[in-house]
């Protein structure tokens, strides 16, 4: 299978060349960026059969690709990759726009092609754990949640698209908001009937945001996002005889507390290698005409609910802001 | 000159004082700020705004350029702080010169540099005015903003209209060393009261310092000086840290004599340097360890943090024991300065660490 890469900026340099470089069975032929210095360094890293600028040129030489572009052009390049014919596993967020989502998946339906994005969390054998332990209902049912991640931003962005909202589509709800949210949806796969959204956007993008959500089936809770402060950093899950902790950040360990068995206990994980999982679930998905494990569709779903969320977000109460003459 | 309607520039704009400019702006007279940006990674709180982000730095003049384009202020905050010493002082003295030649060729009327009363050296004297002479000393940021200041009084006798801030040290939400670095300083011990000991502190609150900013191109008589920012009246170290101490629902910390701080000390670095040594081989083990700890003995690893991190070094017992007061009676009679209370300030603080999750 031999596979492109169009943008080798911070994410392909920090995840998918990596793993990339591990996964021997996925042919690594084809890389574009805009950036010549770019382009120039990893000339003399690898051997491809297309380097440069050139979306669709670089097409002729691959079978899939992975689109690691900033968010507004994850569209535009998905869609020439479609129509020429091509696997797409698309970085997050997957559009911008539920508009444009609805698009790319009648267009990998079209002319029959996996679309995949990149929802990593999914690939923690945590995250699975965690799942099964829902499914199972080991720990009965869930009642309530509370998912905190913050970290102080240090993304080492170039282009400082994050920060422009026709680019990046919004703040930390349009970034780590997509992982949190569909981790959230896929151990919770229930209408999201109420929510009421809170940032501290002024005009720009927000950076710090909080949901409070109720489901279809009455599990309510919290998800608060911050790009400006380290968070308690951990996903909470309230079931009938017990509750679990998790942190995204941490994630070889899973915190169980079962009250009907008065036991805790910690379910570690050995190895974690999320993106690696991740490329070699887009590729048997091809290989074996199956559903990728985060599919457009998973893309769709987070990007509705974040259009939500943007819809009815109000500000957030922030005294600090205030000054003398305006308080 | 009000600000309402007027182009600002602000470098600097992804810190801690250049971000509350630019915030207070849009806030209070919907002015978007053009910003020069050289590092994005650190540009969350502003990307906030409504702002006009320009990358590229002080070293660029095609960039400088493109940030000045039709701005009549400029709000010069920019300092470098990277790990590179040379990096850094070029940011500082060259950055400076570029910045204000090409300010001083576009139309901008207003140039406010902002300095710190680091230009008084390491030693200042009890009482200090905008007319104690500027000593260099072992610290490069004092010395540093000494001869930056000295490239904005040549830009001054050029013709270029410039003002220079020297604020004492700013707390407050987002400031890294004095709100962020005190409170986790305090949480793990880091504070404590060494007998006789008992040094001045000149803390201003960050609006306090955005004011003075902000009068200073309004009021004509403002141009050509300089001014000491401080807060309404100097407080000790001990009030200081003992707010925080307060905000973090600690103890009040006990009174060691200067003996046993220095045994402390020691103790402390034999501790550091068995768990560096330990960390090397045992890293998973030790946090997971580390972490039990702290669930089931919170008080003893606070101590054992204080310890392991030193609580007051040696090196700093100097600065905390200076009895400088920081005159700002210059800023009073000719700005019509008029800081708040040290308390009024922490309060605002408080609720802003409380939200961050720092308390």
């Amino acid at each position: 299978m031999r596979i492109g890469l169009i943008g080798a900026g911070a994410i392909a340099k920090t995840a998918y060349l990596p793993a990339l470089t591990r996964l021997s069975h996925i042919h690594l032929n084809a890389i574009v960026d805009s950036n010549s210095q770019i382009l120039n360094d990893l000339s003399s890293e690898y051997r491809l059969g297309y380097l440069g600028d050139a979306v669709t040129q670089s097409l002729e030489h691959v079978d899939a690709v992975i689109v690691a572009v900033p968010n507004h052009l994850h569209f535009p390049i998905s869609k020439t990759c479609l129509e020429a014919g091509k696997h797409v596993l698309c970085e997050k967020p997957i559009t911008i726009s539920s508009e444009e989502c609805d698009e790319l998946i009648y267009l990998a339906d079209k002319y029959s092609l996996k679309l995949a994005v990149a929802h990593t969390r999914r690939f923690y054998k945590a995250a699975k754990r965690i799942k099964q332990i829902i499914t199972s209902e080991e720990l009965g049912e869930v009642k309530t949640f509370d998912f905190e991640e913050g970290t102080v931003f240090d993304w080492p962005t170039a282009s400082g698209f994050f920060f422009d909202k026709q680019k990046a589509g919004g703040g930390v709800l349009m970034d780590i908001g997509v992982h949190v949210l569909d981790l959230l949806l896929w151990w919770l796969p229930y209408e999201v009937v109420h929510l009421d959204c809170q940032d501290d956007s002024l005009g720009g993008v927000e950076a710090f945001t909080r949901i409070k959500m109720e489901m279809s089936n009455g599990i309510k809770g919290n998800v608060t996002l911050s790009r400006l402060s380290v968070l308690r950093n951990g996903y909470r899950l309230q079931f009938e005889k017990g509750n679990i902790e998790w942190n995204p950040l941490f994630p070889k360990r899973i915190y169980v507390h079962n009250i009907s068995k008065i036991s805790k206990k910690v379910i570690k994980i050995r190895k974690e290698l999320p993106v690696d999982d991740l490329l070699s679930d887009f590729i048997d998905a091809i290989e074996n005409d199956r559903r990728p494990l985060a599919s457009a569709d998973d893309g769709l779903r987070v990007m509705q609910l974040i259009e939500r969320c943007y819809h009815s977000r109000e500000p957030l109460p922030l005294e600090w802001l205030k000054t003398k003459e305006n308080s | 000159m009000a600000l309402k309607e007027k182009k600002v520039l602000i470098t600097g704009s992804s810190g801690f004082i250049g971000g509350r400019i630019a915030e207070r702006l849009w806030i209070d007279d919907r002015v978007k700020s053009h910003c020069l940006i050289r590092n994005f990674s650190n540009a969350a709180r502003l990307g906030r705004l409504p702002v006009k982000m320009i990358s590229g730095d002080l070293l660029e003049r095609e960039s400088i350029e493109k940030a000045l384009e039709g701005c009549d202020v400029v709000y010069h905050c920019a300092y470098g702080n990277t790990n590179d010493a040379q990096l850094n002082r070029s940011i500082n003295e060259e950055g400076t010169k570029n910045l204000g030649e090409m300010a001083l060729k576009s139309s901008v009327k207003k140039f406010v540099y902002l300095s710190s009363v680091a230009v008084y050296g390491s030693n200042p004297p009890e009482m200090v005015t905008e007319d104690t002479p500027v000593q260099f000393s072992n610290d490069e940021y004092g010395n540093s903003k000494i001869r930056a200041e000295k490239i904005c009084d040549g830009l001054l006798k050029k013709g270029l209209p410039v003002v220079i801030i020297r604020p004492t040290i700013v707390f407050g939400p987002f400031s890294p060393i004095w709100t962020i670095g005190a409170i986790k300083r305090v949480l793990v011990g880091g504070w404590e009261k060494i007998q006789n000991i008992n040094g001045m502190c000149n803390a201003v609150y960050i609006d306090d310092l955005v004011d003075s900013l902000f009068s200073v191109t309004r009021i004509d008589k403002a141009f050509g000086e300089t001014f000491i920012i401080s807060g309404r009246s100097p407080i000790t170290w001990n009030d200081f840290y003992g707010a925080y101490i307060e905000l973090a629902g600690l103890p009040a910390p006990r009174i060691v004599s200067k003996r046993k701080k220095m045994v402390k000390s020691n103790f402390g670095n034999l501790l550091r340097i068995g768990v560096n040594i330990s960390r090397k081989t045992f890293e998973p083990e030790l946090v997971d360890f580390y972490l039990l700890m702290q669930k089931k003995y919170p008080q003893f690893t606070r101590s054992l943090d204080g310890l392991i991190r030193g609580g007051i070094k040696s090196n700093e017992i100097n600065k905390f024991s200076q009895k400088t007061v920081y005159s700002i009676d210059k800023a009073k009679k000719i700005l019509g300065y008029s800081p708040r209370s040290f308390e009024e300030g922490m309060k605002v603080t408080g609720d802003w660490l409380k939200h961050h999750a720092y308390i």
